[in-house]
């Protein structure tokens, strides 16, 4: 049998594992009877529960009322991080239009604004923080160079909380081509840090790269063309959906999580179609969305 | 276009010899496979392995058919294996890695085969792991489970993997099979705390909180190793934010931060914990200190989740110097 370039081959043998038996009783406390009480599906149904990504979109939804929404009166300083996808698939041509539109972004900016840059491959770096000017954050964004997967999640939880007492109106302008490969940290975690202060949510999108061979190349490897498409024209409806499982949503749209953080902080998501140039522009611009409630 | 998964693999694995040859075309033949594995037997695995990739598979399937006919004894066995392991770094990947297989089944001793064929395999494994190529590893580990049935390591390795896999790409598919395979472990060891730490992992990840509470309750007050322990904090962590236990899932993220001060998963987690329950301070204050230092080698959490892949280059390694000739003093070779 063929090994290599078998990957159907794992989901067929998994569909053709034993089911599970029932579940016999739970053995004594403080025995060592291992799992016999939790025996697995192997086609296990989408759970009733929701799964921990649901779960924090639950949260803000029950919160939805109570959120804090300060209102802006478009005077307050900003304090401003740029959280930025540095994984492999943002390079050449990609990279070079979105440092140049945020080093645009930071230059745009007054004198008591704050700036910081945090970019992520799979760890999460800050490049530039609050103890420096934006001019400082613009310069460091010049220095920027890509590789390895995206630790996306972890990255935009910390960004939340590099942002938690930060003085005048908190913004994260986010720039990413595609899904979390690289965080322990699930879609989920943002949602439960947006659930203080939320700040406002900018974020401009490219879809990932296609290979050759017209599929995604990397970590996330398993999409095509079509459904490429299928992600660029989704525009969110599921978060809409109270009933959806939201386990594997990244799967259908790898910006979801971001759809729902610029809904509720007021914020914009820019779902460009890769052209360096309409990256540049939307980055540059993204503060524009600022508008004074 | 930069190079493919397995490229990628094979040229960060330690390089000996020269890079001079031309690479070569058409058809290889038995006194040009010969001169390879000499090659090889001195050292030269990257250039030896890219010339041999460029010859066209079915020669290359025959000279290799003729080669494990003639008897080879097993040293020359295992440097021609390496010699396509190497080779399918370069083109050819699934020829190669089929030709090497098939050149290890042709080690006559059976625990010499079953050591051998267990090691490849699961440096291959890991090698693919550590790239987070799916697809591959996954295909690896089927691979050495097809050729080592029940083998208890390749099915650790294999469970290890899959979690990963499948909690990255919130696969279900990946998720049962890891979930299946960590049972049947457990149900062999079922001390094995690690076992059970990743079996609670997969259960949440399969959106089984309360399962995965339980299996993790079951470890009682075992004595963990940093890294199971920092997994089994993330994962009660997790297990109560998903609950809207905040309080309960700060108490964990901040165990795991005071362990593992370096973790961004759980200075991300003791972020969310905080900031759902309104503690800007202290979030600002978790993610300032992780984020003042910058980061350097592989976070704790990916130590813990790769585990013995992280050494597949040692292992290949190791493997190349066992089939090379032994240097003469004074002389190359």
């Amino acid at each position: 049998m063929r090994v290599f370039g078998a990957l159907a081959l794992a989901i067929l043998v998994a569909g053709v594992l034993p089911a599970g038996e029932a579940a016999p009783p739970v053995g004594e406390k403080g025995t060592r009877d291992p799992v016999a009480a939790l025996r697995i599906q192997a086609h296990p149904e989408a759970p009733t529960a929701p799964g921990v990504a649901g779960a924090g979109l639950d949260f803000l939804r029950r919160r939805g009322e109570d959120l804090p929404r300060p209102v802006w009166t478009g005077q307050e300083p900003l304090s401003v991080v740029v959280v930025f996808d540095l994984s492999s698939s943002v390079s050449g041509a990609r990279l070079a239009a979105a440092v140049a539109g945020v080093q645009a972004l930071f230059s745009g900016l007054d004198e008591e604004d704050r700036c910081a840059l945090l970019g992520f491959t799979r760890s999460v770096e800050l490049h530039a923080g609050w103890d420096g000017t934006c001019g400082d954050a613009a310069a460091a964004a010049g220095e920027l160079r890509g590789g390895g997967p995206a630790a996306f999640n972890n990255a935009l939880t910390l960004a939340f909380g590099l942002l938690a007492d930060a003085p005048g109106r908190p913004v994260v302008v986010v720039f990413a081509d595609g899904v979390d490969g690289a965080s322990w940290a699930r879609d989920a975690w943002p949602l439960f840090a947006a659930g203080a202060v939320p700040p406002t949510v900018l974020s401009v999108t490219a879809p990932p790269n296609l290979t050759r061979s017209g599929r995604v190349g990397g970590t996330y490897g398993s999409i095509g063309a079509d459904d490429l498409a299928n992600q660029i024209t989704y525009e969110g409806r599921h978060v809409h959906d109270a009933d959806r499982d939201l386990r594997g949503l990244r799967n259908v749209d790898p910006f979801w999580v971001l759809t729902y953080l610029a809904e509720i902080s007021g914020g914009q998501l820019i779902r460009t179609s890769g052209d360096a140039g309409e990256i540049e522009a939307a980055l540059a611009n993204a503060l524009d969305a600022l508008q004074p409630e | 276009m930069g190079p493919s998964p397995i490229a990628r693999i094979f040229l960060l694995a330690a390089a000996v010899g020269s890079s001079g040859l031309v690479e070569a075309q058409g058809r290889i033949d038995s006194d040009g496979y010969r001169e390879l594995l000499n090659e090889v037997r001195g050292g030269l695995f990257i250039s030896s392995g890219r010339v041999l990739a460029g010859f066209s598979p079915d020669s290359v399937e025959q000279v290799v058919g003729g080669f494990i006919a003639s008897s080879p004894d097993p040293r020359e066995l295992k440097a021609a294996a390496l010699l396509h392991t190497e080779a399918a770094g370069h083109g050819h990947s699934e020829h190669h890695l089929q030709a090497a297989r098939r050149l290890l089944r042709a080690l006559p001793d059976p625990q010499d085969r079953t050591d051998w064929t267990r090691r490849w395999w699961l440096a291959l494994g890991y090698s693919y792991q550590v790239q987070l190529s799916v697809g591959s590893g996954v295909a690896a580990f089927d691979g050495a489970l097809e050729d080592l049935p029940g083998d208890p390591e390749v099915r650790r390795a294999f469970a290890a993997a899959l979690w990963m896999f499948g909690r990255q790409r919130e696969e279900p598919t990946y998720l049962t099979r890891a979930g299946l395979l960590l049972e049947e472990l457990l149900g062999e060891t079922p001390d094995d705390s690690n076992l059970r730490i990743q079996f609670a992992g997969v259960l949440l990840d399969l959106g089984r909180s309360e399962d995965a509470s339980h299996v993790l309750d079951q470890l009682g007050d075992v004595r963990l190793r940093s890294g199971p322990r920092l997994a089994s904090l993330l994962i009660r962590g997790e297990i109560a934010l998903g609950g809207g236990d905040f309080e309960a899932a700060e108490v964990a993220f901040a165990e795991a931060v005071r362990r593992s001060r370096r973790s961004p998963a759980a200075v991300s987690g003791l972020v969310a914990a905080r900031l759902s329950q309104g503690d800007t301070g202290g979030a600002a204050e978790a993610a300032g200190t992780l984020l003042a230092r910058p980061p350097s080698g592989w976070e704790p959490e990916w130590r813990y989740w790769l585990g013995p892949a992280l050494d597949y280059q040692e292992m290949f390694q190791a493997m190349k110097d066992e089939v090379r000739e032994p240097v003469k003093e004074g002389g190359r070779r």
